[in-house]
């Protein structure tokens, strides 16, 4: 019967439809290669820009390279305890093949230095609570997933500094 | 607050076209085809336009670099459905491209010419498209657009400066052509500082401004005897 049918087709549309955006709103998609734990770092006494040298002084703030990993990580040693996944990279002095997920695109110009040093805005406002996060970043936890630019225009506005579109945008 | 000028002397200029290369190379110029090439249609900001008098072999030669003349009164603003294009408040005029519709009005206003649409996707091929500057986007197909005076240098710039507690130097705000520029016939800086090397060429009496009698009241300045 035609009618059955179309009704079957709609609800297909509809689960799959959905499916695609729950998988894209809800939990995270991106798998890192290593369980990184943000909060055992930063608990041991580790400031963020140890790690992200940029983020003080630059425009990115970088995500670190495997050597200083292994400035405290060492194979074959038992503390601090080194997973796995980690050894692998380290025993193999490869890259590890972390996934960026904050990113602004090509015709914006951010800057961590501004935002950081300049301003002393804190990570938080804009990568949410990391130092409590145990689990590594599967997406990106800019306040609107994305860095809109409601994001910077909103606490522009608020902060008195330009809104000038081409302060932002290149 | 600043309002950024240029000064193009064309008794020194050589017509070299250095300031061609090195704009086309900041600002991620499509490279073009010869197809496209002979419908007019390529792309480059800054070109230099020359002008020929007498009759051969007793000529005389003119080279002249134009890139947007960065109007006090900018035509192109005043016609754009959607402000992708105006004037801030430094004088420079913008071309916003994400907002840009492409409806090609501010390129037929530009009295100058100087505005350009992309007709065609652009291409970079083979390694020049690992070659482009991360710091100038790439503009797509339908989109216009022209010279900025290298505006993203001046973002780092004045980030610098505001790292060390100052404003920005004449010396660190300098659009690539002028840093190309061999007989350093280009000079670029704030035109309302009296001091300026700029905003005192810009008062010589060998000044003058193209297409003056339109009112436009551009920041691009050329200086000729004669
Ligand atoms: C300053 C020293 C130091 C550096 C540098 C360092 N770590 Fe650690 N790491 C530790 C300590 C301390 C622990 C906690 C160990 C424990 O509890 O046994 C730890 C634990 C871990 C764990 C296990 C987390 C868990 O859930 O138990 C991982 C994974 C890890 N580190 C990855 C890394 C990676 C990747 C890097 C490089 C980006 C790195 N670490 C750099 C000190 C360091
Ligand atoms: C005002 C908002 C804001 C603040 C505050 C901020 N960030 Fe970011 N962060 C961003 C944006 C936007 C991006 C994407 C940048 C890009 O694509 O260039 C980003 C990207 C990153 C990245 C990805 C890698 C990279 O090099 O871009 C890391 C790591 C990062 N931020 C760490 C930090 C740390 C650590 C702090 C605090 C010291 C911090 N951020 C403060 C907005 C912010
Ligand atoms: C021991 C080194 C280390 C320290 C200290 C550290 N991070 Fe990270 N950070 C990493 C690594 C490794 C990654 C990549 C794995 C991941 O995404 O979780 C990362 C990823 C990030 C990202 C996501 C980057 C992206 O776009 O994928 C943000 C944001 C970030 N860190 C912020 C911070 C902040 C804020 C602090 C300080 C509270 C901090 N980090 C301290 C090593 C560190
Ligand atoms: C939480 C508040 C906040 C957010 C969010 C924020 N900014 Fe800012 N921004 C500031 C402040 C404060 C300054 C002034 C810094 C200083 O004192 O130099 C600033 C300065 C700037 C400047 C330099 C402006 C100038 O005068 O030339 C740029 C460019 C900029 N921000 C871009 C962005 C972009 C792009 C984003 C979004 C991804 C963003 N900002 C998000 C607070 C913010
Ligand atoms: C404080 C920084 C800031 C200012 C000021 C600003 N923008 Fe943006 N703009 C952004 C950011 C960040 C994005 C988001 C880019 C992305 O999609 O990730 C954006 C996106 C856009 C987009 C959408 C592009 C797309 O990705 O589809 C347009 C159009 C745009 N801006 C136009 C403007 C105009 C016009 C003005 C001036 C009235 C302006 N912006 C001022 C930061 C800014």
């Amino acid at each position: 019967m035609p009618k059955t049918l179309a009704i079957l087709v709609l609800v297909g549309v509809t689960a799959i439809g959905g499916w695609f955006v729950v998988s894209a709103w809800g939990g995270g998609s991106v798998q890192q290669p290593v369980a990184y734990n943000h909060k055992v770092h930063i608990d041991a006494g580790m400031e963020c820009a140890a790690c992200h040298t940029g983020a003080e002084e630059g425009t990115h703030a970088g995500i670190p390279t495997t050597d200083k990993c292994a400035l405290c990580h060492k194979v074959d040693r038992p503390y601090p305890k080194t997973p796995k996944d980690l050894a692998f990279y380290l025993k193999a002095n490869k890259e590890i093949p972390w996934r960026q997920l904050h990113r602004t695109r090509r015709h914006v110009y951010f800057s961590h230095q501004r935002h950081v040093a300049l301003a002393g805005i804190d990570c938080e406002k804009c990568h949410g609570d990391v130092k409590k996060k145990t689990t590594p970043f599967d997406r990106a936890a800019f306040p609107d997933r994305q860095a809109g630019m409601n994001l910077c225009v909103d606490c522009h506005r608020k902060e008195k500094v330009t809104t000038d579109c081409m302060a932002c945008h290149r | 607050m600043p309002r950024w000028g240029m000064v193009i002397d064309l008794d020194k200029c050589t017509g070299c076209q250095a300031c061609v290369v090195a704009c086309a190379a900041e600002t991620n110029a499509p490279l073009g085809s010869p197809d496209i090439a002979a419908m007019g249609r390529i792309i480059r900001w800054l070109q230099i336009l020359p002008k020929i008098e007498g009759e051969y072999p007793y000529i005389t030669a003119d080279m002249m670099p134009i890139m947007c003349q960065q109007c006090e009164a900018p035509a192109c603003t005043y016609v754009c459905p959607v402000a992708a294009t105006y004037r801030n408040h430094e004088g420079t005029v913008a071309q916003i491209y994400w907002r840009c519709i492409g409806c090609r009005y501010c390129v037929n206003a530009c009295p100058y010419t100087l505005k350009w649409f992309n007709w065609w996707k652009p291409e970079w091929p083979g390694e020049t498209a690992q070659a482009t500057n991360p710091d100038v986007e790439l503009r797509d197909k339908g989109v216009t657009e022209k010279c900025c005076f290298c505006h993203h240098r001046l973002q780092t710039a004045k980030e610098k400066a505001r790292a060390e507690g100052r404003t920005v130097r004449p010396d660190e705000y300098i659009p690539a052509c002028v840093e190309a520029c061999a007989t350093r016939c280009i000079v670029f800086g704030d035109l309302d500082d009296p001091d300026s090397e700029v905003s005192r060429l810009a008062r010589s009496p060998r000044a003058f401004h193209l297409l003056e009698e339109l009112g436009t009241k551009p920041k691009v300045t050329y200086l000729k005897s004669r």
